[in-house]
């Protein structure tokens, strides 16, 4: 029951971009499209889970004074690794995320969970909050780049969603749509856990 | 000391894991990923430059060794009879190494095509030169290139505040045709 | 009665007597005569596209106030005058949605998110204008040659700005400043209309609704800079006067940059305001891939106000004395 909980908290009640305002780079700058928003996503549900299990499995062997060294020397071979899996099998989304999947290292979101959770906890419910978290993340992005994509290409996925006639309001996929529209979901969200 | 120790022996564990893992997935995918940018930026910039060849281009690849360097070839054909062949060089950027890819006409010895391939150019200055205006300025133009001091050979007009670009362009431009007698002979 | 939560912003404050409707009721009886030219200009279009906008401001005013539980102001005209002033800088044959999607920005992004009227940073009619500017699909109907092509006015339907940007200065010569200053020249439905927002900024001024130094310093501002490029390169650049009686730079003189929530308060800061605002246009009808620069020239200077409202008189400071 308490190790449910673990992963459902990442999706609503610590919900990464909209709840605690974590990750907000990589939001910005690849959901102007649903797809990138996916490929970013699953990268960052693979590297937060791998690296909260093998953080939480050493958490008592690596010395307090140079944890933050350790972590991001794991942090970073995985997300090598997921450039990596990238280059090799989805080449096309490895180009439109071009240099955001090698700054997955710095998103606050994975470090964050493993200094404030991993090293605290077991190797379960580390797995669990990795998986809870980068899949509230995943939505997040995914829904914002729907939005994006629908009102500034008229598609969804690369599907066309619109009308013929539909001129597209490209405003929504250059960075001051990215902003406007994080700002009116942020608020969105707030307005709704108010009334809760 | 003994905390020392343990900083030091964890650390140099973590990293010589991290390292050994990374190392042996990159030889993995190494092949998949050469392939994969063979596909996704190669294939098209060389469909592009070989406009009108009637075989696979990307099939038909072959490599061939030239002053001790591999390089590799696509050969367009008509009529089953080679009459270009693209290759790859590099030069120098801004941002770092940028390729270029040139067509060459195997009987008039003229360029057939330009594009840009891999390049890390500031975007929106340097940027400038993988687009068509400047890249089309290539096509057709002798393989006796002449330079009078600007950044491009006469004939191409430069990207005005991207000269470093423009001047790596030209750079690969110059090796590539360099290449070009060697290259011919090996593909007849 | 109700108790209301008033946010007072630091001293000093300027007040005049005046309400808020009477003021918004100010702006739209000054820009009456622009207006008018516009519909006789234009015909229908231009009155369909003034009464949408204006109609679209005061709806989602109304709606998004309903929405967040506050009291509904449209009656102030506040919102009347933002679509209006949308409006004459928009060409006749803007379609609706265009219009629905820029007053949406306006009203409900620029203004209400930020508290509603006098809590804005930016006049929000010109980040309705802003936003579908930006809006790279749409460009066509907001380009004045592309979206005039069909109306007969009797003068040359060309953008004096796109020319000047297109062929450079030495292609002006056929714009004669008479006509330009008549108001004989393309561009929006009431901005082109210069002599006639240059009376009705005027009346407002005498009515003390807009501080005379931002109109004042933002034309000389425009001056005194196209007046330094021209100097230094007269086939490239135009000379001052074709710059202040083209595009938005009258409408933007007395109507964009004056909105009260978005203007400094102390004189020098209006100064500086007013210079930056004028100064800035030249600078991105220069080196801009915008024809004209008037709005995002204001916008960034919106920006700036609250800095500019640091300059201050030090004699007009009142002392704080103790009553006891």
């Amino acid at each position: 029951m308490g190790l449910m909980r673990e992963f459902t908290k990442g999706l609503w009640k610590d919900l990464a971009p909209f709840r605690v305002v974590l990750g907000l780079c990589p939001i910005l700058a690849v959901t102007k499209e649903a797809e990138t928003g996916l490929g970013m996503g699953i990268g960052v549900i693979f590297v937060l889970t791998c690296s909260n299990v093998i953080i939480s499995s050493i958490r008592n062997i690596i010395p307090r004074q140079v944890r933050i060294a350790g972590f991001i020397v794991i942090i970073a071979s995985f997300v090598t690794m997921v450039e990596l899996f990238s280059q090799a099998y989805f080449y096309p989304i490895y180009q439109k995320l071009g240099i955001f999947i090698p700054l997955i290292v710095v998103n606050c979101i994975i470090l964050g969970r493993a200094e404030a959770f991993a090293s605290r906890n077991g190797v379960i419910a580390s797995a669990l909050d990795g998986l809870g978290i980068g899949l509230g993340y995943t939505m997040s992005l995914v829904l914002l780049g729907s939005i994006r994509e629908i009102l500034g290409a008229g598609t969804i996925f690369g599907v066309d969603m619109m009308w013929a006639s539909f001129r597209p309001f490209t405003f929504m996929a250059e960075a001051p749509g990215a902003f406007v529209s994080l700002g009116l979901l942020l608020g969105i969200m707030n307005a709704v856990s108010r009334k809760s | 000391m003994k905390q020392v120790i343990q900083m030091a022996v964890v650390l140099t564990l973590i990293c010589t894991i991290c390292g050994a893992a990374l190392s042996g997935i990159r030889s993995i995918t190494a092949e998949r990923i050469v392939y994969q940018r063979l596909i996704n930026v190669q294939g098209p910039n060389v469909e592009d430059v070989l406009k009108g060849s009637e075989n696979d281009l990307i099939a038909e690849r072959e490599s061939v060794e030239i002053d001790g360097e591999e390089i590799l070839l696509f050969v367009g054909k008509k009529n089953d009879r080679p009459w270009a062949v693209a290759y790859e060089t590099s030069a120098a950027g801004f941002g770092g190494e940028l390729t270029i890819m040139v067509g060459y006409d195997l009987e008039k010895d003229k360029l057939t095509g330009l594009k840009i391939g891999t390049n890390s150019e500031t975007a929106g200055v340097g940027s400038r030169v993988t687009q068509d205006p400047f890249t089309k300025q290539f096509k057709g133009l002798d393989i006796d290139l002449k330079f009078t001091g600007g950044p491009c050979p006469v004939g191409v007009d430069a990207i005005s505040g991207a000269t470093v670009s423009s001047m790596a362009v030209s750079e690969a431009l110059k090796k590539s045709v360099a290449l070009y007698p060697k290259i011919k002979e090996a593909v007849l | 009665m109700k108790a209301l939560d008033l946010i007072v912003s630091p001293s000093p404050h300027i007040h005049s007597g005046a309400k808020m409707t009477g003021i918004s009721y100010h702006i739209l009886i000054a820009l009456l005569p622009a207006v008018i030219v516009g519909i006789s200009t234009y015909g229908l279009d231009a009155l369909r596209v003034i009464c949408s906008s204006i109609a679209c401001a005061m709806v989602f005013e109304a709606l998004i106030q309903k929405l967040f539980k506050k009291p509904i102001t449209i009656s102030d005209g506040s919102a009347a005058v933002t679509g209006l002033i949308l409006a004459l800088i928009l060409p006749a044959s803007v379609p609706f949605y265009i219009v629905a999607v820029a007053n949406f920005a306006g009203i409900v992004i620029g203004k209400q998110c930020f508290g509603g009227l006098g809590a804005n940073p930016l006049n929000p009619a010109l980040v309705g204008w802003a936003v579908i500017r930006i809006t790279k699909a749409w460009a066509g109907y907001l380009d004045f040659d592309l979206a005039l092509v069909n109306y007969d006015t009797g003068f040359l339907m060309q953008y004096p700005l796109a020319v000047l940007k297109a062929q450079g200065a030495s292609a002006l010569s056929h714009f004669d400043m008479i006509d330009l200053f008549l108001g004989k020249q393309t561009g929006g439905i009431g901005a082109a209309a210069i002599v006639w927002i240059l009376i009705g900024g005027l009346y407002l001024v005498v009515r003390g609704v807009i501080r005379w130094e931002i109109p004042l310093f933002f034309l000389l501002g425009t001056a005194a800079l196209s007046g330094i490029f021209w100097l230094t390169d007269q086939a490239a650049y135009a000379g001052p006067m074709f710059h202040i009686l083209t595009g938005n730079v009258m409408i933007g003189a007395f109507f964009l940059s004056t909105d009260s929530g978005s203007s400094p308060v102390n004189r020098w800061g209006l100064v500086v305001y007013g210079l930056g605002c004028g100064a800035m246009t030249i600078f991105l009808r220069a080196w801009s891939d915008y024809s004209d620069g008037v709005v995002f020239a204001c916008l960034l200077m919106n920006l700036f106000v609250p800095l500019m409202d640091k300059i201050k008189d030090k004699q007009k400071v009142p002392e704080v004395r103790s009553l006891g």
